[in-house]
């Protein structure tokens, strides 16, 4: 192992202790099964906010928005801008009424709601599935890069420490461990990230001072697209994706519905103490999340210039950032990984700080571990509880619930390890499809099923089973045939970010479904929809 | 559709789709704008965008989302519990 930095070793330490005593102190869950899945229904809005924004944003925040930044320019700000502009729509659509129908699964409200105890929770179970195993595996390849390109770990031994110290504390103190211990990383990464930008600014002397520096380096960076060129350049833009409106635009909504729909933020809303503290919770993941994507998006915006002057790897070959990323890629490289993904984490390298780079691998695998966990505690339910008790009717899952989702838990968690150990670019992409393909499936039946008495369980089946297939062939065929998941399937000149029409269509067509065929009982409606108001 | 939900849901949005809306407008009709309109000697997207779009607003939006409700239930409280007298 190369020498690291006496600070950087401490402050991981001191990360991992609090995390593990955390686990430890929580044990006591495992007594009452409702503790170990919805921590009794106990936890307060700050710690929920808190665990909610660091469950929400996972190594693809922390790492990827950055190095979309890196690569797209100042048009990306607004993607950033977009995502923490979707966390207060939860408040009404989602939070408040699942609190009040509170639900221990997820797959809990297209049971009831669509009247179908068994099979709405297989076909809701799909994209959950695909989706918790692209996230899983992805945190724990973001969490194995942050031990390797910080604390020059071997990649293999930081996946096996990280998976480890997950599954210990998902183990021991399931949602409980799980809702105090992401609540921790929520404010370890929020500092994180704002001691980056900081120490960006002060480098520099101060925010002006920054933004010409960049402009110095890439005066390009900062356009907008159609007009929004600089004056003596028309028609040149930061990005080819952010040359037309629709590239801005899109990447303002694909992850802006999120927050409301994907079942690693809906199960917290199932943990709050009330109404009211689930509707608080929303405040405190803007407070947090908030002031975590203000110094991503600075340090996103700085990593070129500070890699093209000032990284230690640079040399008479190697002047570009794209030549330095590809320098520490041959270095640490590992599987599918983008040679952008490491952008964030060289731009702050050339600070030559410490401290800085202590408190980031802390905040690194503080985003990936919550995010890990948050989907180790949906999947582990989907699995243990809905699909082993309340579908296969097994007797050992329904007689010993805790243990049955403390199996399934080593089951994912060992899954994805063996994924992420090496780790092919498809699942890598796919988690960017992963969170599409959630707000396109599951999405509708969710937000409409509660808001509007006339959806259908079988607009929910169909809208389920037509959008997971659709999203996914989309997907595929963008990133293969135009090089790009960012481009229209249809039609190659057009940015549209990650295929998100696919949010608007899923949406009409469930609509269009329900006004079509046979509603729910009164009875169904009034407990699952409008007494939920 | 949507009926029941607090009529402060929808002019939350208004407030958030609208802001971005001007600024993108502005943003894509006038060349340099986001670099050299500064405020404060600091590009200006530092300030209605980094700060009041991605922060500012938000944080608003969020409180006034549980605080508008609560106050109301509150209000309901007591009106029933004067009622009760």
């Amino acid at each position: 192992m190369a020498e690291v930095n006496p600070i950087i070793i401490t402050v991981t330490i001191l990360y991992f202790a609090v995390i593990i005593g955390i686990g430890y102190y929580t044990r006591k869950a495992s007594a009452d099964p409702m503790d170990y899945y919805v921590a009794g229904r106990k936890i307060g809005a700050f710690v929920n906010g808190s665990a909610l924004a660091a469950t929400y944003f996972s190594p693809a925040s922390f790492l990827g928005l950055p190095a979309f930044i890196f690569l797209l320019g100042y048009p990306f700000w607004w993607a950033l801008i977009g995502i923490i502009a979707g966390l207060p729509l939860a408040s009404f659509l989602t939070a408040a009424p699942l609190r009040k129908y509170a639900p221990v699964s997820f797959t809990d409200y297209y049971a009831d709601r669509y009247e179908s105890p068994k099979l709405m929770r297989l076909i809701a179970g799909i994209p959950v599935v695909m989706s918790g195993w692209a996230y899983v595996t992805l945190s724990l390849v973001g969490m194995g890069l942050f031990m390797m390109a910080i604390l020059r770990v071997n990649y293999a031994v930081a996946i096996i420490i990280g998976g480890i110290v997950i599954l210990f504390y998902v183990f021991l103190g399931g949602m409980v461990a799980t809702s105090f211990s992401t609540a921790f990383q929520g404010i370890v990464m929020t500092v994180a990230a704002l001691a980056g930008a900081f120490a960006i600014n002060a480098h520099y002397g101060g925010f002006g001072a920054t933004a010409d520096a960049i402009f110095a380096n890439n005066p390009n960076f900062w356009t907008m697209p159609m007009g929004g060129h600089l004056p003596d350049t028309p028609g040149v833009y930061s990005h080819p994706l952010m040359s037309v409106w629709t590239g801005a635009v899109s990447f303002y909504f694909i992850w802006h519905f999120g927050f409301s729909t994907m079942p690693y933020t809906v199960i917290r809303f199932f943990t709050a103490m009330d109404i009211k503290s689930a509707r608080r919770a929303c405040f405190w993941a803007v407070a947090v999340g908030g002031a975590m994507y203000w110094g991503l998006i600075q340090i996103g915006s700085a990593a070129r210039v500070l890699m093209e002057t000032m990284h230690p790897l640079r040399d008479a070959e190697t002047q570009t950032a794209v030549q330095i990323l590809a320098k520490i890629q041959g270095i640490y490289q590992v599987g599918g990984v983008a040679i952008t993904d490491y952008s964030m984490v060289a731009g702050l390298e050339s600070l030559g700080s410490p401290l800085i780079m202590a408190i980031l691998v802390a905040g690194g695998m503080a985003i990936a571990m919550a995010t890990g966990a948050g989907w180790i505690m949906v999947l582990n339910v989907l699995f243990g509880r809905d699909i082993m008790g309340k579908v296969l009717g097994n007797k050992w899952a329904i007689e010993n619930p805790v243990a049955s989702l403390r199996v399934w838990s080593f089951i994912i968690i060992f899954i994805c390890f063996l994924f992420a150990l090496n780790p092919m670019a498809l699942v890598l992409d796919l988690s960017g499809w992963a969170f599409v393909v959630i707000i396109c499936t599951t999405g509708p039946p969710l937000i409409w099923g509660l808001w509007w008495p006339r959806a259908t369980k079988t607009a929910a089946i169909s809208t389920i089973l037509v959008f997971f297939t659709l999203s996914m062939y989309s997907w595929l065929y963008s990133l293969n045939v135009h090089g790009s998941a960012h481009w229209f399937w249809l039609e190659p000149s057009i940015p549209i970010a990650h295929q998100m029409y696919w949010i608007p269509v899923s949406i009409v067509f469930f609509i269009i479904v329900s006004l079509v065929t046979k509603p729910p009982a009164d009875e169904t409606i009034k407990k699952y929809c409008t007494d939920l108001h | 559709m949507f009926k029941g939900i607090h009529p402060s849901f929808w002019w939350g949005i208004a407030i958030i789709y609208g802001y971005a809306l001007v600024f993108w407008i502005i943003e894509m009709s006038v060349p340099g704008f986001i670099y050299y309109t500064k405020i404060g000697g600091a590009p200006a997207p530092y300030v209605y965008g980094l700060t009041i779009g991605l922060w500012i607003i938000p944080l608003i939006v969020s409180f006034l989302w549980f605080w508008i409700p609560e106050q109301e239930e509150k209000k309901q409280e007591m009106q029933s519990g004067k009622g009760a007298e």
